[in-house]
């Protein structure tokens, strides 16, 4: 974590968040001052040192705010008076964002799984088995001669045969578990079990299909959230939309020779887990990659290519702003 | 001292090697000179963590290349602290 702070007619601070930066190299590229230095992301992001992803020189810093601006992934804090700039209305606001629709939403969990940052989560409460299905069930126990032939069967282990004495026993049906299946009626040597499954004679008679639903809230973390789409392309009912921070393409020089499984350094710095490594060369989704251009840094080939044609950062004001920012959409 | 000697020898033998045979055995290059070794390697063997096809070992505190492990993908030459490595 580097801050900067300076104090004169306004007091300036800025802080660098590196659990949030990747180090793409964004801010580096833009720092009118050329304060801004990457360190050595794929050591970093292998975890093989302990350093920041970036180095700000203190003294040449001019405090603009530019960097912060720009940073797609909020990893860089400016403060005016201790006011947040993105709280400002003169300085610039991403159009980056995911959201998750709560009414759409199913609860099946897949993007929580599928997101990289574990920005995601999902809780929620099942429906209960008891409203999805009726029935009865009744051991008789004058008959029962503890077999338990049942309970081995029973797929829903809600059959147990208890001894009560030394020889005594008991047989016991957890009702919360039986489904009424009648495989134990069925296989009951001695034709002690009764029981009848009235979802099945009747459909679905008696039951209320309000009671089958599953509640829950899904919760997305926008302070993690990198705007990656992994939930929007996995979720099966469309309730999740995210908007990238930055459009265009991501390509390979033609002639570069990757290396695959070698080196994978592309792969281990993608924050969206967008790159995979196909038949030994590096791939990448485009559906998952924001653009951030981390992976074309550490490549040791030099082999990829970030074409920004639009970035999605809204209400630059001042001309020298968008004269610095426009080399981000310039091809890289 | 007698080792770093021993090792230039081998540098050394290593270039006629590839002189005579016209083939390249040592994908890359480590400039003693630069190295730190591990002891002042502001990485601590930097390389060697990178390296995953065992091309770059440690040995007594050195760095060791293992020319015929090196699938030449660079990345000990992109993230060495010292600019130690280089292709020949």
């Amino acid at each position: 974590m580097t801050s900067i702070t300076r104090e004169g007619e306004e007091n300036r601070s800025l802080t660098h968040n590196n659990d949030k930066c990747v180090g793409c190299g964004i801010c580096a590229s833009i720092c009118p001052t050329e304060s801004i230095k990457n360190g050595p992301v794929l050591p970093i992001a292998r975890g093989l040192v302990d350093m920041d992803y970036i180095n700000i020189n203190k003294n040449s810093c001019c405090l603009c705010g530019l960097c912060a601006s720009a940073c797609p992934f909020d990893a860089i804090e400016f403060k005016i008076n201790d006011k947040n700039i993105k709280e400002m209305e003169e300085y610039p606001k991403w159009n980056k964002d995911a959201e998750i629709d709560e009414d759409t939403c199913i609860y099946c969990k897949s993007c929580e799984t599928a997101c990289p940052q574990d920005a995601i989560k999902v809780a929620r409460t099942l429906p209960k088995r008891e409203n999805l299905v009726v029935g009865e069930i009744d051991v008789d126990q004058e008959k029962c001669i503890n077999c338990k032939i049942c309970e081995e069967l029973c797929p829903g282990d809600a059959i147990k045969v208890k001894q009560t004495g030394r020889e005594t026993f008991e047989t016991v049906v957890d009702e919360d578990k039986c489904v009424y299946c009648l495989v134990c009626k069925r296989a009951c040597p001695t034709d002690a079990i009764k029981a009848v499954c009235s979802s099945c004679a009747y459909q679905d008679y008696k039951l209320n299909p309000e009671d089958f639903k599953t509640h829950g809230n899904t919760v997305l973390n926008p302070d993690s959230c990198v705007n990656c789409g992994w939930c929007q392309e996995i979720c099966p009912v469309e309730a999740a939309t995210v908007t990238k921070p930055f459009e265009g393409e991501v390509s390979y020089e033609e002639d570069m020779v990757c290396k695959g499984d070698s080196c994978h350094a592309c792969q281990d710095v993608c924050p969206c887990n967008a790159v995979s490594i196909t038949e030994g060369h590096s791939s990448i989704d485009p559906r998952f990659c924001i653009l951030c251009g981390a992976c074309a840094n550490v490549c040791p080939q030099k082999g990829i290519i970030i074409n920004r044609t639009k970035m999605n950062l809204e209400n630059i004001r001042s001309k020298s702003w968008q004269n610095r920012l426009s080399g981000l959409t310039a091809g890289k | 001292m007698k080792s770093i000697c021993l090792y230039i020898l081998i540098v050394e033998w290593d270039i006629i090697i590839v002189k005579v045979l016209e083939v390249r055995l040592v994908p890359v290059t480590i400039d003693i000179d630069k190295c730190g070794k591990i002891d002042n390697c502001p990485g601590e063997g930097l390389c060697i963590k990178l390296c995953e096809q065992g091309a770059l070992i440690e040995k007594d505190g050195d760095v060791v290349l293992i020319s015929e492990n090196c699938d030449d993908c660079d990345l000990c030459i992109q993230n060495c602290p010292n600019q130690a490595i280089s292709k020949v």
